[in-house]
Parts: structure tokens; C-alpha cells; sequence
């Protein structure tokens, strides 16, 4: 049979029993559908007979830009690409390129780096959770979980200047120091987010509504989860114990004191669970980082690398600090030379290719670097664990109700910057 | 850093060697003759992966080579190189399905996590290199296998039938390079619009910037800016 295509007012229609398949187009414009991710569905009834994902609405280049700029600037694009979790890509970015350079980063920088990253995986965990409950109608966990990631944000800020897309990483360490009142404010948040924990347990975990809507959706066994390569959440709602902050520790994490959590259920309520239980997880990193932080260098020595200044912020944003500038400006010329060289030329970094994957929130996120030697990255290439578990959406949903669709979609949470990059 | 000045790089070598830049120390001049010594040293190719004796290598890696050459197909490993603690083997582009079955079921890899493309311009029949990265829950292992195939025939058979994660990662790389996976279920455009024509990623490919236009002043776009010799 031929295609036919019907309008709106067709509807009628469609009670003609010739009429057993129906394509529908989901998105790129859907609210639920996490950004612009298209979803072309075969319908039969209510029952999904066919999916296919369609991306590329979100496709901006950055692989592409990152070739033309020096080393240190592509940190300001790799942050754009997965933006729920920006600091995740720029640590995987910089830790390949550390890797090439074969350099160490200070201490205090790692516990820096690991704290931000435990405060950003709890921020894209909550939006996680935020959405996904409010696509299956409950609204007040999205607003909830939105008031706690304002904490975040707002410790971010304080830190990076930024609520998003920091650009704080910097290859050899981190763009600005923090003091002890951030570590204070942690401090606060860790308490507070302790308590509104229970929130979240008497929202989701128990109510038998959500319970419903998630239990046995989504199945997708581990086979099936190694075959489609899934990571993250996802393989750990099978029962797979695999973390890479463990198994293949980066930053200092092996110093950290943390489980991984698994379960066996292979649905979109096991993932939730995975996904709430790691807030716990990162909150008792987080206060481990508060505890052992020591006063140090946040950049390596190597002064043909390490970045001149320390970013400070002003009334008007962020900014090199008054006191550099000044240092730079009217007391010391070689200073300035300095500067602008490794500013405006960068430095080379020796030919070769590396591959560091770290544990996003989502799963492995790892950049292919690529150096012939010069000042300009060769090659980037970022994989995103988004754009791979984006795969599983077929063996997740065929079989299902349309209804379900979303709930694996969320259960995903895919972010389209990271897909499409 | 390792390079081959352009006397060495004629000399046939039995381990294939992938150039990845060149260079010319000091003494340039406007004429294609850069070099002025008289005897080509000074302009140097630059090298990447240049495999070291297997003894220079830790007890682990050159069990995992040693146990590699015995479980791949004959003569289908080029080279195997250790860098940044980082296992790199080069495949021959016929053995690649074969060996990323032997890889999968002999050494439990068991998921192939990324693949992706670099595109050396000036390597003469190495052009692409597709890279793979494998690894092992079991053993906790990881191997990176490169391919390398020339830009005048972009075919490489896919390896869907092995690890169907491959799927989206194969159709990325033939977007952006253009390069064929043979048997390859549905090998379109994922991330470029459908009727799109160039392979985006590609070093031929130009960036396409516009410049930035100020009152009295204009910035030329990225590609278009002054370059610095590194």
C-alpha cells in the first residue's frame, strides 16, 4: 500500500481498519523529547512498532572550530558541548591533553577539579531526575530538583563566574583559586541537600504512581547494554559494577572514599534509583574534598605552559586580576612578553594521540586528542556518552506503548549538545 | 619529538611510518626552497606512532603485544606502539573484521566504544587513519586500533556484525570524512543535513569563517589569521 498522508482534519479516518500503521513525527521542537531530538515512530494503536532517533538539530561545529584556535582556547568550546554537565568535557579535553604533555597537575587543583565535577555530576543528576519526573506529570520534582540545582549554580558562580559553560579548567590546572568561603558554602550546601534528599525519597522512590509509570519500562538487559556499548547509569541498573572513577581512576578519585551503586533492575525506575543514589555517593565526596583540601599551587610550575594569571572577579564580570594587570602593565616588561606569547601563540604540544575517558553523569566521556606538534589542537573528537546511548532507544521502545517513549527517553537523558556537538 | 628529514623519507621502511607535519627550522625563504643548507636537512617531517623495541616496553604491554600477534591473523599487525601508557596497534584495512571478531571473543573486549577519524593530508597513502577503542569489563583492558587507508579508496568494512554500538560512530566518521564502512545496515548523514555536499572534517574542507568588522578595524576569521610556527 501506498503511503497516505493525512491532515489534521482527517482524523476521522483513521478508523478505517486499512489505516493499521501510523507514522508520527515526535520533535525537534517537543517538550519532551530533551532539546531537539526527533523520534519518527510507527504506531500500531497505541503500541510502538518501529522508532528511529534523527539528530543533528544541535550540530555546531565545535570539533571543526577547535582546529583553528590554540590549545587553551578550545577549553571555551568543549564546555559548550554537553552544557548540563560543561565541566565533565572540559575535564575530559584537558586530562587527554596533560596525558600528550605528559604533565602533573598539583594537588590542590585535582581537589578542585574532583569537587566541581562531584557538584556538577549532582546538578546534572537532579536535572535528570527533574525532567524526567516532570515528563511523566509531577511537576513539583522539576521544581524541586531545580531549587536545589540553583545552589549549585550559585557556588559555580562564585567560583568560575559562570553559571554555565565555566571554561575553568585550564590545561595544567584550574583558572582561579577557591577560598574558604566557597568551601563554607559547600560545607552549607552538602547539609541542606542531606536533608532535601528526603524530598526526592518520598516524591519518587516509594509512590506507587511513579512506580508505575517506570517499572519494567525501558528494559534493556546487560547483553544488550554491551552490545549497544551503553555506559553510565544505564549499565549500572544492570548490575554492572563499571565506574570508571574506580576502575580507571583519574584526578586522585583512587584517594576517595565512595561506593558504586548497581542494581539489577534494567528498567527506567532502576536508573532513577542509580541516578538518586549517586547524589549521596558525590555528597559524601564532596565533604571528603571539603576535609582534605590543602593550601597549594593550582597551576603546574612549568612556566611554558601554565597559564600567566589568575582569573579574578570584578563588579563587572570576570576578568585578569587588577594587581596582574598592573604587574604586567608598569612593572615588568619580560612579564609581558610572557604573556602575550603564550596568549596570543599557546604552546606546542608534542606529536602523538591520546584518549583519557572519565565517568560523566551519563557514562564515558572521553576526547580523542590528536598533535602533529603544533600550537593548534590536529584533531579533537569528543566521545559523548549521550550520542551512543542514544542508540539504545529502539531496543528500549519497540514493543512498548507510546506512553512509554518518553519515560525511555528520560531514563536516557540524552543532552543534544553533546549529541550533536 | 621524532622526524625524518627529506633524504631519510625516500628510504623504503618494512614498518609503515604515518607523517603527520612538516616543518621547516629557521633559514626560510620566499621560494619553494625553504632549505638552505643544501643538503635537505632542514625540513623535517614529523612523525607519530614510531613503534620502540617491544623489550623497551613494561612486562604488561608487551605480554598484551606478544599475546596480540598470536591471536590476529597472520601478518595483519603493522605496529604497536606504547604512548602515554596507551596501547596503539595498526591493523592491516582487510584483517579489520576478522580481527575485531578474534579481538571480541579471544581477549573479551567486549564493547567497542568509540570510532572516529584523523585526516593527514600530507601522510601520501595513510590518509585516514580510523581509529577504535575497545575495552574489556573482565579484565579491565583497554586497546586503541587505528586503520590506516588511503584517501583514493575510502572503503573500511564495517563493524556492525561485531559490535552493533558501532552504528551511530561509523555513520559520524562517514559524514565528516566520507569514508565507506562496507556492510554497514544504513550508512547516511547523522549529524549534516541529508542533501549536504563535503565531508566537514576533512583538512580540505575549509572553515568558512566571516570576519569580524569593526569601525576602522576587521578581524579576519580563525583559518584566515596569522599563523605561528610551534
Amino acid at each position: 500500500m501506498d503511503n497516505i498522508y493525512l491532515h489534521g482534519q482527517d482524523i476521522e479516518k483513521l478508523d478505517n481498519p486499512l489505516f493499521n500503521k501510523l507514522t508520527i513525527n515526535m520533535g525537534p521542537q517537543h517538550p519532551s523529547t530533551h532539546g531537539v531530538l526527533r523520534l519518527v515512530v510507527d504506531l500500531d494503536g497505541e503500541i510502538v512498532r518501529d522508532v528511529k532517533s534523527i539528530i543533528g538539530y544541535l550540530h555546531t561545529g565545535i570539533e571543526k572550530n577547535l582546529e583553528f584556535r590554540p590549545w587553551t582556547q578550545a577549553v571555551t568550546f568543549v564546555t559548550r558541548m554537553d552544557y548540563v554537565a560543561p565541566l565533565f568535557n572540559e575535564a575530559a579535553y584537558v586530562l587527554s591533553v596533560e596525558k600528550l604533555l605528559d604533565i602533573k597537575v598539583p594537588t590542590r587543583a585535582n581537589i578542585i577539579r574532583i569537587m566541581t565535577m562531584e557538584l556538577n555530576r549532582i546538578s546534572s543528576h537532579l536535572v535528570a531526575i527533574g525532567t524526567g519526573g516532570t515528563e511523566l506529570g509531577a511537576t513539583t520534582v522539576l521544581t524541586s530538583a531545580f531549587k536545589d540545582r540553583e545552589m549549585i549554580l550559585d557556588i559555580f558562580e562564585s567560583i568560575t563566574g559562570l553559571r554555565m559553560n565555566h571554561a575553568y579548567y585550564r590545561i595544567g590546572g584550574v583558572a582561579r583559586d577557591i577560598n574558604d568561603t566557597i568551601i563554607q558554602d559547600i560545607r552549607k550546601f552538602i547539609k541542606t541537600m542531606t536533608k532535601n534528599l528526603k524530598d526526592y525519597e518520598s516524591l519518587c522512590n516509594g509512590n506507587p504512581l511513579f512506580k508505575k509509570r517506570t517499572q519494567g519500562v525501558a528494559y534493556l538487559e546487560r547483553d544488550g547494554c554491551l552490545q549497544l556499548g551503553i555506559t553510565g547509569p544505564i549499565i549500572r541498573a544492570t548490575g554492572l559494577n563499571m565506574d570508571l572513577r574506580k576502575s580507571n581512576p583519574y584526578c586522585g578519585y583512587e584517594n576517595f572514599d565512595f561506593n558504586v551503586i548497581t542494581n539489577n533492575m534494567c528498567d527506567a525506575y532502576g536508573r532513577y534509583l542509580i541516578r538518586f543514589y549517586e547524589l549521596v555517593e558525590s555528597l559524601k565526596i564532596l565533604q571528603q574534598c571539603c576535609d582534605n583540601i590543602t593550601p597549594g599551587p593550582v597551576m603546574i610550575e612549568d612556566k611554558k605552559i601554565a597559564w600567566p594569571s589568575q582569573i579574578s572577579i570584578g563588579s563587572d564580570g570576570i576578568g585578569n586580576s587588577r594587581e596582574y594587570i598592573k604587574h604586567i602593565m608598569s612593572q615588568s616588561m619580560e612579564s609581558l612578553i610572557h604573556h602575550f606569547k603564550l596568549v596570543t601563540d599557546g604552546f606546542a604540544v608534542p606529536p602523538g594521540y591520546a584518549y583519557k575517558p572519565i565517568e560523566s553523569p551519563k557514562g564515558e566521556l572521553g576526547a580523542h586528542v590528536v598533535s602533529n606538534g603544533g600550537t593548534l589542537p590536529f584533531r579533537v573528537h569528543m566521545r559523548d556518552p549521550s550520542f551512543n546511548n542514544l542508540q539504545a532507544v529502539p531496543a528500549m521502545c519497540i514493543g512498548g506503548q507510546l506512553a512509554d517513549l518518553v519515560v525511555a527517553v528520560a531514563s536516557i537523558d540524552p543532552v543534544m549538545g553533546g549529541v550533536d556537538r | 619529538m621524532n622526524y625524518l628529514t627529506s633524504n631519510q623519507k625516500d628510504i623504503a621502511h618494512s614498518i609503515p611510518i604515518d607523517i603527520v607535519g612538516y616543518k621547516s627550522d629557521m633559514f626560510g625563504s620566499s621560494d619553494n626552497t625553504s632549505d638552505t643548507s643544501g643538503y635537505k636537512i632542514f625540513d623535517k617531517y614529523i612523525l607519530i606512532h614510531v613503534p620502540d623495541n617491544i623489550e623497551s616496553y613494561d612486562d604488561y604491554h608487551r605480554n598484551f603485544i606478544i599475546q596480540l600477534n598470536d591471536i590476529l591473523p597472520k601478518n595483519s599487525l603493522e605496529k604497536a606502539v606504547v604512548e602515554h601508557g596507551q596501547l596503539i596497534i595498526y591493523i592491516k584495512k582487510k584483517d579489520i573484521l576478522k580481527s575485531a571478531k578474534l579481538l571480541r571473543d579471544k581477549i573479551t573486549l567486549s564493547q567497542c566504544v568509540s570510532v572516529t577519524a584523523i585526516h593527514y593530508p600530507i601522510n601520501k597513502d595513510r590518509e585516514l587513519h580510523i581509529v577504535y577503542e575497545f575495552k574489556s569489563h573482565t579484565s579491565n583492558r583497554r586497546l586503541t586500533v587505528i586503520v590506516a587507508i588511503p584517501d583514493a579508496d575510502k572503503h573500511i568494512t564495517s563493524l556492525y556484525a561485531i559490535y552493533p554500538s558501532v552504528d551511530w560512530h561509523e555513520r559520524e566518521v562517514y559524514d565528516m570524512f566520507g569514508v565507506i564502512f562496507d556492510k554497514h545496515p544504513s550508512l547516511t548523514r547523522i549529524l549534516m543535513p541529508d542533501d549536504w555536499e563535503g565531508h566537514p572534517q576533512r583538512k580540505d574542507y575549509p572553515l568558512g569563517g566571516i570576519s569580524v568588522e569593526y569601525i576602522n578595524a576587521n578581524i579576519p576569521p580563525p583559518d584566515k589569521r596569522r599563523k605561528y610556527n610551534g
